[in-house]
């Protein structure tokens, strides 16, 4: 074997550690963290930079160098807008537009980089079909492009970078170093959080030692992530794609289809996302939350505070206040005003931000019509949201019924269920026709004759479901505590040791035995990696 | 305390967790690894210990054990209504050799069958019952704790379920075998045998389950009996001299259906283009198996037997001849 060969090994054994969620956190992360906690502080950073692109190089291969070339680009653009900002040559106004157009010059560089790997087969395939309409046909021969680890993540976090030094809320680092960490940071790369340099700088390159109380509490989030992931999602993993086919026309299926669709979305995404906050607080750092017991919500809206938190931030922060706020948007809401009056105009530049924040969102979770679809069902509903909730609450107070009071939280409850598993089906659909046979047969064919007799051939055996459907009312029971804001760690902290100890060890061995990994089970890949 | 005597304090909570939590993993390990008889793949193994123990105690004359080229060849059905006798297919896809023997063990608790027919295609696949532990970190880890291997062992201590109960009815129904209509013609030489290598070897490990196996059929007395299924995408002269050679050196009868003219069609009798039969090429094989079997074998013809009334009942049931 020759030193190629044999660094390649090395990377894809080392890689492997990483994929599998087992090597990741058994041997991966504490490798890692030892590596990391040996090396003197300054240099600690280093570590997690090499083990980050490590990872990426294991996953993606040579397209870890796009990562690097973008970090490069990103780090001189912060630079470049940070210098026109201090040059007090310049008059004010001209500087601002200077570094405007330095902001989007760096913004479409990135975005075109995405779309060039992630987007262009699809851009293709639809002026293919587009030209067919006007009989010009032209022809598109796929790519099929592998697009770097985590693109799609990195490069909101670049877009955020760039824009808060150009706002002057943040200093333009100067070194690489830090700016390549904070785009490939291994815990994160995959499926996120969106974090904003501002917010895990500081002790991503601080280089802190691990201490007790992050390592124990950074493990106690993982396990949690696990069980959400592998006992829960991974277990009803098998069971998704037949429900999808197309291939049963009955109501009862897509529904249940749709429900349990939505669990195992939820579960591996924030399962995930659990495991990534946990990693990450091994090395003292504290990610933002991605999930706060969004099935809680009041609104499709409020839904969308407690789901992906950080994608909405994103876009409430770079699109939705900028576009609500800009010139000719303000200017359209004044015609508007004149014309229509101002209880239209109120609600003009709300909605023409909502619905680019809407476009945007389906738009980015990836190239499919499905997805787009997906979009223009949230910004449809939470238009129609907006608009009926002052009359929803005159009439509430009409019949004498408070926003909290049990029936009103009950409607609330049902008819977001419903809004987010319909959302969901249209999501997972391969094809927009599916979804729409699916939802159709909804109120053409609500019958569960079908799904109770094929439920056993999921390709799920009755322990399965039984510890799918166990784990799944673990999870509602915890979410109904940390909504209700019962203080489960310090409850737990405050039991004696040797309770605590055995608690954690049934928690392990929960995950161990009802894990969906091994022989007999196929490796489910994330979902939220594939955005 | 100190910030020392609390870091003291930290490392020795840690140390301790650690060390129940290493002796805990290390006693589920020894707990659930298998005295004899390991298997690699648990759910598939138990599945089947499952739908065949539903068979009425006694039954069962011959065992098929195998990989899928068994369930798409062989059907008990057919082999019972042209010849009388009764039989099994014990095989499951890319069954390995490890876990075709401990079906068979396993179904002699509750069986005692006078023929075991081992298909020989499963005679070079791994037959190991790990995975490699070279191919990924985790399988050495899997290797080294059996617990994360044999994980769901819970699932073999608990009983059978009624959710379960419509595959396990399907399953006996057919017997083990599975039904196709998918028909795609194999389109390559008819003189497939003389390609690929000119030597074979089966492994080691396939060598022991194959021993260990006959042994096991010595000691319940009944008769080994190797088949080769026509295959032209797995089959070939290298792998039949190979299997003929252990066959006469352990005097086991061996049969190779590649080499005899059973009227294969290759146009209509295979599903996936050579690689399974077709329900017609099924047909084909099931009948040579069958005029075999009982040419060479003392086995009852169950018929007129009410005892068996129920196979008769299954073969009208099933509705596919």
């Amino acid at each position: 074997m020759n030193t190629g060969e044999f660094i390649n090994d090395l990377i894809l054994w080392w890689g492997d550690l990483s994929y599998s969620v087992w090597m990741f956190f058994a041997l991966f992360l504490p490798l890692t963290a030892v590596i990391y906690q040996l090396t003197p502080a300054k240099s600690r950073k280093f570590v997690l930079l090499g083990a980050s692109w490590v990872f990426f190089a294991s996953l993606s291969k040579w397209l870890l160098i796009v990562n690097i070339l973008e970090s490069v680009f990103v780090w001189k653009m912060a630079l470049q807008i940070e210098k026109i900002s201090k040059d007090k040559s310049i008059k004010r106004k001209e500087r601002a537009a200077k570094r405007t157009r330095t902001l989007v010059w760096g913004i479409i560089s990135l975005l075109l980089i995405l779309v060039g790997f992630k987007y262009l087969d699809f851009l293709g395939l639809n002026l293919v079909r587009i030209s067919q309409l006007f009989r010009h046909p032209v022809n598109w021969k796929m790519l099929n492009l592998a697009a770097p680890l985590g693109i799609s993540y990195y490069t909101l976090m670049a877009i955020s970078y760039l824009t808060d030094v150009s706002r002057e809320d943040i200093k333009a680092d100067k070194s690489l170093a830090n700016v390549a960490l904070y785009l490939s940071f291994f815990p994160k790369i995959v499926e996120g959080p969106i974090t904003r340099y501002g917010e895990d700088s500081k002790a991503l390159f601080a280089g802190n030692p691990i201490n007790y109380n992050d390592l124990a509490q950074g493990y106690q989030r993982i396990a949690w992530g696990l069980f959400k992931k592998i006992v829960i999602a991974d277990q009803l993993a098998p069971s998704i794609p037949a429900l999808f086919e197309g291939t049963y026309t009955d109501g009862g299926v897509a529904l249940y289809a749709a429900f349990a669709f939505t669990i195992q979305e939820y579960m591996d995404f924030s399962g995930s996302i659990d495991i990534v906050i946990g990693s990450a607080r091994i090395f003292g750092v504290r990610m933002a939350e991605n999930f706060t017991q969004p099935f809680f919500a009041k609104n499709a809206s409020d839904f969308w505070h407690r789901w992906h938190i950080t994608l909405g931030t994103f876009f409430r922060d770079y699109i939705f206040y900028p576009v609500s706020l800009a010139k000719p948007v303000m200017k359209f809401t004044k015609k508007v005003k004149n014309i229509a009056g101002q209880g239209v105009a109120h609600f003009t530049a709300p909605t023409i931000a909502l619905f680019l924040v809407w476009l945007s969102n389906g738009i980015w979770h990836g190239p499919r019509w499905t997805y787009i679809f997906y979009g223009m069902y949230y910004f449809v509903l939470i238009f129609i949201e907006n608009i009926l909730e002052e009359p929803f609450l005159k009439f509430l107070s009409k019949i004498h019924l408070s926003e909290e009071s049990i029936p009103v939280r009950v409607f609330r409850f049902v008819k977001l269920f419903f809004i987010i598993i319909i959302g969901e089906m249209f999501f997972r659909a391969q094809t927009m026709e599916v979804g729409i046979s699916m939802f159709k047969s909804i109120f053409t064919n609500l019958r569960f004759d079908m799904l109770l007799a094929n439920i056993g051939n999921l390709n799920m055996d009755f322990y399965a479901f039984v510890s799918v459907y166990a784990g799944l009312a673990v999870v509602i029971a915890v979410s109904i505590m940390k909504e209700i804001r019962f203080p489960i760690r310090a409850k737990l902290e405050s039991l004696p040791i040797a309770v605590r100890f055995t608690f954690w060890y049934v928690c392990i061995f929960v995950i161990i035995i009802f894990g969906a990994y091994g022989t007999g089970y196929s490796s489910e890949d994330l979902i939220y990696a594939q955005f | 305390m100190g910030d020392l005597g609390k870091k003291k304090n930290n490392i020795l909570k840690a140390a301790a967790f650690l060390s129940v939590l290493a002796i805990l993993i290390i006693a589920a390990s020894l707990a659930v690894k298998p005295k004899y008889g390991e298997v690699y793949d648990i759910s598939k193994t138990n599945r089947k210990q499952i739908a065949v123990s539903a068979e009425k105690k006694d039954s069962i004359d011959v065992f098929f054990a195998g990989d899928s080229v068994v369930y798409r060849s062989i059907s008990p059905l057919q082999l019972f209504a042209d010849h009388g006798f009764t039989s099994y297919d014990l095989s499951d896809s890319a069954l390995r050799l490890c876990d075709a023997v401990s079906m068979v063990e396993t179904a002699y608790e509750k069986h005692s069958a006078k023929v075991i027919v081992l298909e020989t295609d499963a005679l070079f696949t791994d037959a190991s019952p790990h995975r490699d532990v070279y191919a990924h970190p985790a399988n050495a880890l899997e290797d080294l704790l059996p617990i994360f291997h044999y994980h769901v062992f819970y699932k073999t201590w608990l009983p059978s379920v009624a959710a379960e109960s419509s595959t396990v009815d399907l399953h006996n129904l057919l017997k083990g075998f599975e039904y196709t209509d998918s028909v795609i013609a194999y389109e390559g030489s008819a003189d497939y045998m003389k390609e690929g290598p000119s030597r074979a070897r089966m492994s080691k490990e396939c060598l022991d389950y194959l021993n260990e196996l006959h042994s096991f059929a010595k000691e319940k007395g009944a008769e080994l009996l190797l088949v080769s299924v026509p295959r032209p995408l797995g089959w070939n002269d290298a792998r039949h001299d190979a299997v003929a050679d252990w066959a006469e050196k352990n005097s086991v009868s061996y049969t190779d259906l590649n080499k005899e003219d059973i009227g294969i069609d290759w146009k209509t009798d295979t599903m996936d283009a050579g690689d399974h039969m077709s329900f017609e090429g099924s047909k084909k094989v099931s009948s040579y198996i069958g005029r075999y079997l009982t040419e060479n074998y003392n086995l009852e013809d169950h018929r007129d037997d009410p005892d068996y009334g129920s196979w008769a009942e299954s073969y009208r049931e099933a509705g596919i001849y």
